[in-house]
């Protein structure tokens, strides 16, 4: 079985190799290559081919087999079918510890190995924790997909204010093979090259391992040494690769995937054949996107690997979701032990967003209180401005509250199931494609970017009668190839490159009355429907089966509320623009302080919402006035450490 | 549950009936028009001034370079640091006293209002609320990226931009004289450059690399610098396969074989080059023409024109290296 995969693997590889080489703006013949690798004569074409094709060919067969082998070894290893360095957040963590470097270290003249290893290093520790409490590999992809979050906002609110130190990163950012000598090559393949052959070497050890901890200890072998072994290894040749390559997606899921679909079950040929897949893969997809191109001009891989591999996640998820079937990964709740009687909370927390309210339109920017168009300045700029962040605060948190109830999922949230990233690439299609676009069309673009993804999201996922699971994996697939357009985008224009990115880093700027009216609509008609089923979503809490008992229609309430969150978080996107995390973090206070009873923590939650964003948006705008943070960026900061801690300290609670 | 349904569909209707709503956007009403008053039409609608503005402010650089070309300064300008970092305009500078508006695309609305301008002048691309703009001062919105079809739209930009400018603060003659000293320095620098044995077939690459990645593009027929590098006798040999709108082709090395035959530009500092940075293989490097014969010419890392003055700055850079390399 296993020759035949390798055999396979090896045409393929070599029928895409050849297509690759003949790849490029400079036309040469195939006698040309063959005369290039075996007659070399120091012409044009044979340096083009010797010093720019074939690194390039070489570095994908090696960036590729490095992916396969280490999605194989996190796989099995961490006994998750999803996990891979994109899904775990690696990627994400890897990429924003070179951005960093970069903005901090700009003369640094190597390939940026240990800031990428740093990061992955770091990812992955945090996301094995967070994972440890549960045998339950969703919890781990779902910390890996909220990490991500975490540092691509942080990575974008770098490039947001050293605009120019990190021009040069965005086509390395989101992935590209493209090579002009050998140096990323002599780098990284005596990594890879080590990594593969110890994990080849272990790969024994893993078949044993793959028996269960105890009886892999009973039969005599160190568990954690060879646990760890295999996981840092995966980490290495991951980073080595992220560094010289950027971050790539996907084919540490699609790699290992096909394999074991083939019906390959020792580890070692797992490995073996994963590296070959990978390979092939990823040159396919680099085949496939200089086929757009036609070799005049360079779009990234990443965004190709995600396409084909976004859709193999989705049908990866429909096959595990039968598996998981009830076993949904529940409501992990983290209250406190001391409550304050609903009424006061109310009291106070109204009193402090009236407060917070009073200071932000008093301050921030030019002292307009001696001036005589403070007027004006309250009417049309500050309040309409405030109102904009405090209602859609309040819309995001009522979003992510029904979402999360629906999905039983504490990390569903309309950023990671996929809804705000249809949003983004609905406005950025706008403000790129359509001439002429106003603030207007951008937002009823985003709409529809929103709504379509929602649909693509529940279609699909509808006939697993809308498992959690099921839906939180399709939106983490959807976010991915939309991000895969947001980038393809982005790379092909260059001005107005950081005004688009104000935007999809979420943004109360320049919010208008419009915005207030079409916020405090969703509000009053959204939101009493709201109230009105949290009574359903109570019994829903409880269980399917009970709640069916009870006389709730299980699927319909699901789908109502569902519904209505992605209302309420297409329309705050249409107004601010993609703001996460308010949707996660609002909910998971109101329940801290309030417990589980879904119609007080829907007031509160809405409650902690507006004022997260009312915060954000002042923040945002005194720091660096006369410019200012976009108020995204800064929940997401504001949010990151505690949403961590949150993860950490449900992880640690066992069902 | 009916109920729920028909409340939904209820707010879908009303919420496009506030997106409708919104949508008459509202030309400025042909007031009664006095003898001094200036008409602008542009991008957003049509604008009416009484008379010429005294307090402008500029939301794009090329606008507030117009108006120092003009001899005039803006009383705000976004990025002012970015400004004088990036576009250089010679000897004359921005007064220290123009505000500070913040970055570009997302100026401070508040400290525009506060500045009570009689005149507001931005860019298409960026989404500011037209109305909002209007409410504060009268506004106009011009398109620097024409599109396809406007073969040098870029520039013309320019110079209709420097005629407008001119138009509104009453100063046509001035204004006209600014296009004129352009074209002199055209006219000179063709008569200097007729003398050197330079390649006029050139192409012009501006170089994002970094320590290790590879980021460089190649400028199309539609940008500014082409029509300027035309004007004082060059020639791109750049045909891009698709239409650019900002005029900018993203490259890899590979795309620089076949047009290495020529002279070639660099927008970036020497020795902070991608040619000097050790990420091209010595054997593809040296298989390029202009690199081993010397046939580069390095312009400087802001050497970009924007508005007159920086276009009269890049055409004496390149007229410079031109000079200093022969």
């Amino acid at each position: 079985m296993s020759k035949k995969v390798l055999l396979g693997g090896l045409v393929a590889l070599l029928i895409f190799s050849l297509i690759h080489i003949n790849q490029g703006s400079v036309d040469v013949s195939v006698s040309t290559v063959i005369d290039a690798i075996f007659n070399y004569d120091n012409s044009v074409e044979h340096n083009v081919i010797r010093d720019l094709r074939l690194p390039r060919l070489v570095i994908g067969i090696i960036a590729g087999g490095a992916l396969g082998i280490s999605g194989a070894l996190f796989q099995s290893l961490m006994r998750n079918p999803m996990a891979s360095a994109s899904t775990l957040g690696i990627n994400a963590g890897s990429y924003f510890f070179v951005v960093l470097f970069s903005v901090f270290f700009p003369g640094f003249d190597s390939i940026p190995f240990f800031p990428a290893l740093l990061g992955a290093l770091g990812t992955a520790f945090v996301v094995m924790i967070l994972g440890k409490g549960s045998s339950n590999p969703v919890k781990m992809t779902l910390a890996g997909v909220a990490l991500s979050l975490v540092f691509s906002s942080m990575t974008s609110a770098l490039q947001l204010l050293f605009e120019n130190e990190t021009k040069g990163l965005f086509l390395w950012g989101a992935g590209s093979l493209v090579q002009n000598s050998w140096r990323g090559i002599n780098f990284s393949l005596p990594i890879v090259t080590i990594c593969f052959l110890i994990s080849l070497f272990i790969a024994r050890k893993i078949d044993i391992l793959e028996l269960g901890d105890d009886v892999a200890s009973s039969l005599g072998l160190n568990v954690n040494l060879f646990r760890y072994l295999g996981i840092l290894i995966g980490v290495l040749s991951t980073s080595a690769i992220i560094s010289v390559v950027g971050p790539i997606g996907f084919i540490g899921i699609v790699a290992p995937h096909i394999v074991k679909r083939l019906g390959i079950k020792k580890n070692s040929e797992i490995l073996l054949s994963s590296f070959l897949v990978g390979s092939v893969v990823l040159v396919g997809a680099d085949v496939l996107s200089r086929m757009f191109t036609g070799g005049s001009y360079e779009l990234p891989v990443g965004a190709f690997t995600a396409i084909i591999g976004a859709p193999w996640l989705i049908y990866l998820a429909f096959k595990t979701s039968k598996n998981i079937g009830k076993s949904s990964y529940g409501l992990l709740i983290q209250t406190g032990k001391k409550r304050l009687p609903f009424i006061s909370l109310v009291i106070i927390l109204t009193i402090v967003i009236i407060a917070t309210f009073i200071l932000s339109l008093g301050n921030g920017g030019f002292d307009f209180f001696n001036s005589d168009t403070a007027e004006f300045v309250i009417a049309k700029i500050r309040l309409p401005r405030i109102l904009t962040a405090l209602l859609a605060g309040t819309v995001l948190a009522i979003s992510g509250f029904l979402l999360q109830t629906v999905l039983n999922n504490t990390l569903a949230d309309p950023s990671t199931l996929g809804v705000t990233p249809g949003a983004a690439l609905g406005a950025l299609f706008a403000i790129y494609f359509i001439p002429k676009t106003t603030s207007l069309t951008i937002s009823i673009s985003a709409f529809i970017g929103a709504i379509i993804a929602s649909i693509i999201i529940f279609s699909i996922s509808r006939k697993s009668k809308y498992n959690p699971t099921m839906l939180v994996l399709v939106g983490m697939a959807v976010t991915a190839i939309c991000d895969a357009g947001l980038n393809i985008i982005i790379i092909n224009t260059t001005v107005g490159k950081s005004a688009s990115l104000v935007w999809l880093a979420g943004s109360t700027y320049g919010s208008n009355w419009n915005n207030v009216i079409t916020l405090i609509i969703g509000i009053v008609i959204l939101g009493p429907i709201s109230w009105l089923i949290c009574k359903d979503l109570d019994a829903i809490m409880l269980g399917e089966d009970v709640a069916t008992a009870i006389g709730s229609d299980v699927l319909r309430v699901r789908v109502i509320a569902s519904f209505i969150g992605i209302l309420l978080a297409a329309i705050a996107v249409s107004t601010v623009g993609t703001v996460g995390f308010i949707g996660l973090l609002a909910p998971h206070m109101a329940r801290f302080i309030t417990g589980i009873k879904h119609r007080k923590n829907l007031v509160i939650t809405a409650l902690i919402g507006g004022l997260l964003l009312l915060v954000a948006d002042f923040i945002g705008r005194v720091v660096i006035y006369p410019s200012e943070i976009p108020s995204g960026l800064v929940v997401s900061i504001m949010g990151a450490p505690y949403f961590l801690w949150l993860l950490y300290s449900t992880s640690k609670i066992k069902r | 549950m009916k109920k729920i349904m028909y409340i939904l569909f209820i707010l879908l209707m009303s919420m496009s009936v506030v997106a409708c709503s919104t949508d008459n956007s509202k030309d400025v009403a042909p007031e009664e028009v006095s003898k001094e008053s200036i008409t602008i039409e542009h991008s957003a609608g049509t604008t009416v001034l009484d008379k010429p503005a005294e307090r402008v402010v500029a939301l794009e650089w090329i606008y507030g370079e117009d108006m120092l070309a003009l001899g005039v300064q803006p009383v705000g300008m976004t990025d002012i640091e970015g400004y004088t970092t990036w576009m250089n305009s010679g000897d004359i500078k921005l007064d220290e006293n123009v505000a500070d508006l913040g970055v570009r695309g997302s100026a401070n609305l508040e400290d525009i209002a506060a500045l009570k301008p009689d005149l507001i002048v931005t860019a298409d691309y960026y989404e500011y609320d037209y109305e909002l703009l209007s409410a504060i001062a009268p506004t106009i919105v011009l398109t620097p990226y024409p599109g396809e079809g406007h073969p040098t739209g870029e520039y013309d930009h320019m110079i209709s931009s420097i005629e407008l400018m001119g138009k509104v603060l009453g100063l046509d003659d001035k204004a006209a004289e600014v296009i004129d000293n352009l074209e002199k320095a055209y006219a000179e620098a063709n008569e200097i450059l007729k003398d050197t044995d330079v390649d006029f077939d050139y192409i012009e690459l501006i170089d994002f690399s970094t320590a290790d990645t590879v980021s460089m593009y190649l400028y199309t027929d539609s940008s500014i610098h082409t029509t300027i590098l035309e004007k004082i006798g060059f020639n791109n040999i750049y045909k891009p396969e698709k239409f650019e709108l900002y005029g900018q082709t993203n490259i890899n090395v590979e795309n620089l074989v076949g047009l290495d035959k020529n002279t070639l530009f660099v927008v970036a500092d020497e020795g902070a080059d991608i040619f000097s940075k050790n990420l091209i293989s010595e054997n593809v490097l040296n298989g390029l023409d202009f690199y081993t014969n010397d046939k580069m010419y390095y312009l400087g890392a802001n050497a970009s024109p924007f508005g007159p003055l920086s276009t009269l700055t890049f055409v004496d850079t390149v007229v410079e290296s031109v000079l200093s390399n022969e």
